[in-house]
């Protein structure tokens, strides 16, 4: 039992800092993707996760596999096309949705088009799907210090955050504080995202922000709980899929989302069971508070035939 | 007195509204009628510095935007966002607690006799997705009320709410008249417009016609506003537009 479950990462370094990046990850990334499905932003999400890729590219062109020069590179390429894309549906007949996913597609496109004319297919790999076996220290402490930075603009825009996602309208009558709460949020989005690609790649790690927020919204309506819920399962899903990596030899970051996955399947088979199961116990209390006082005569008639 | 002098309002090409020109005294309560499209809410927003006008002003005399209190239409609302009625409601005290500010004792006292005064004080631990239409535009009630603002700006307030509820939101926007406050609020309801409101306001982009409901309301008055109405429908309650 030991040996399956604890000893990966206690007697492997690489093991326990890929634990420990997830988990400062899920720390800073599930409230984001709480407030991002909230919102129905959740594709918007993937289509930024996508556009931090040319960004990464270049930071790789300039200094190969650098992390601070890739991550630079991403936030930048990530504020660009979530700005763009908002002008271009302010400014044009193009709807949001379309013309995000126009951007992040070209962005998709000129990132793996620089990668692959200038590096290995490894290069191209790792970008696409991370590395978290491979942390070093540098990511620990990148990943770490966005996740503080995060953490604490959250919990300064928090509660402008919640009236702008409830009711824009009011709050716009009430504050001003709304569009840099919204503008705040989003360069939150981009910088998880980039901390999410060092460890998962740009195609998964979008996976860690979503998919927690999507199972913890079938298990409780407080959004306090919903988002500790959602550390929850990201943390355990982080700690599974690691394990399933390290003893079958799994890609890491799928091997994550996929975890993520089948507790997201498993949520709504369960909350369907349950619910109908609550519902039958409740409408039986109903008929039993309800029965002698509706029909009285029939019950007497009941006990007599008895 | 809010003073609105040549308002002028275009969305990207469209008129929206056209050289207005008007004056709520303070203590008014008004009714603004029109036909969809007529640019009542763009009036309510214009007065409310959401909106930047092409061409004219908003001016307040004594009080300013901070004395205003807005209800929003209840479809601009995310219903089923995680957040119980209190917690909503408490969000009307946004200019005294802001980002920071704990809720004092005080506040919350305030809260519950907003919440008894639109009878939701049994329900304010309740999701809002479990609200019903007239139960969730009561908590909208409460939440202007705990804003404590001179001047109540309400966008379409009764619609899809039953007559009992109607009633009930009617007397709350009565007492806040009577204790001095300007109520402006854009009405379908010309039967609701013609028993509770002193001032009409009648708009089709551009001014139609503003005084007293009784001279207002007028069938040319409404023909001009799109309503092909006459008093005898308006006293029958057969309010329809374009129909009757």
């Amino acid at each position: 039992m030991f040996d399956y479950f604890i000893a990966p990462f206690s007697d492997y370094t690489f093991m326990s800092r890929a634990l420990w990046g997830c988990l400062v990850l899920s720390l800073s990334a599930t409230p984001i993707g709480v407030f991002l499905t909230l919102r129905k932003m959740s594709l918007s999400g993937d289509a930024m996760a996508h556009a931090i890729l040319p960004g990464a590219a270049v930071g790789f062109l300039v200094s190969g596999l650098s992390i601070f020069a890739m991550t630079i590179g991403g936030i930048v390429a990530g504020c660009i096309v979530a700005l763009l894309s908002g002008m271009v549906a302010r400014h044009s007949r193009a709807e949001e949705d379309s013309s995000l996913a126009a951007f992040y597609l070209l962005s998709l496109a000129v990132g793996v088009l620089i990668i692959s004319s200038k590096g290995s297919n490894v290069d191209l790999l790792h970008v696409l799907f991370g590395s978290t076996l491979a942390l070093n220290n540098e990511a620990l402490l990148l990943l770490s210090g966005i996740a503080s930075i995060t953490l604490l603009v959250l919990a300064i825009i928090y509660r402008a955050l919640v009236l702008e996602c409830v009711d824009p309208a009011f709050f716009k009558s009430v504050s001003r504080f709304g569009a840099v709460a919204h503008y705040l949020f989003l360069l939150l989005v981009v910088l998880n995202l980039v901390a999410g690609f060092h460890a998962l790649g740009t195609l998964m790690s979008v996976g860690l922000m979503i998919l927690p927020a999507a199972i913890s919204r079938f298990w409780s309506n407080r959004l306090g709980v919903i988002i500790s819920l959602s550390f929850v399962f990201a943390a355990i899903s982080c700690y599974l899929g690691l394990l399933l990596s390290y003893h079958y030899e799994f890609a890491t970051s799928p091997a994550i989302v996929l975890v993520l996955g089948l507790f997201y399947i498993a949520s709504i088979i369960l909350v369907k069971q349950c619910g109908s199961f609550l519902m039958k116990r409740a409408s039986l209390a109903k008929l039993s508070i309800e029965q002698p006082i509706q029909n009285p005569s029939s019950i007497h008639k009941g006990q007599s035939n008895v | 007195m809010i003073h609105i002098s040549q308002l002028t309002v275009y969305y990207k090409q469209l008129l929206a509204l056209d050289d207005i020109n008007v004056e709520i005294k303070e203590g008014e309560m008004v009714a603004i009628v029109g036909a969809n499209g007529a640019g009542k809410s763009t009036l309510l927003k214009s007065i409310m510095g959401q909106i930047n006008a092409q061409y004219g002003q908003v001016t307040f005399s004594r009080h300013g935007l901070k004395q205003i209190a807005y209800l929003p239409q209840s479809q601009m609302i995310e219903r089923q966002f995680p957040i119980t009625v209190k917690e909503f409601v408490a969000a009307g005290s946004w200019r005294k607690t802001g980002i920071f500010k704990r809720f004092t004792q005080d506040l919350l006292k305030q809260l519950s006799h907003c919440l008894e005064q639109v009878g939701l004080a049994q329900s304010e631990q309740k999701q809002i997705s479990e609200l019903s239409g007239g139960q969730f535009q009561r908590m909208l009630f409460a939440r202007m009320l705990m804003q404590d603002a001179e001047i109540l700006i309400l966008d379409e307030p009764f619609n899809s709410v039953d007559m009992q509820t109607t009633r009930d939101l009617m007397k709350v926007i009565n007492d806040c008249h009577q204790a001095g406050k300007t109520v402006i609020a854009v009405v379908h309801d010309l039967p609701l417009v013609k028993q509770f409101f002193p001032e009409v306001l009648m708009i089709a982009k551009s001014i139609v016609a503003k005084g007293p409901t009784h001279q207002t309301l007028s069938e040319n008055n409404l023909s001009a506003v799109g309503f092909q109405l006459t008093n005898n429908c308006i006293d029958e309650h057969l309010v329809c537009e374009g129909v009757c």
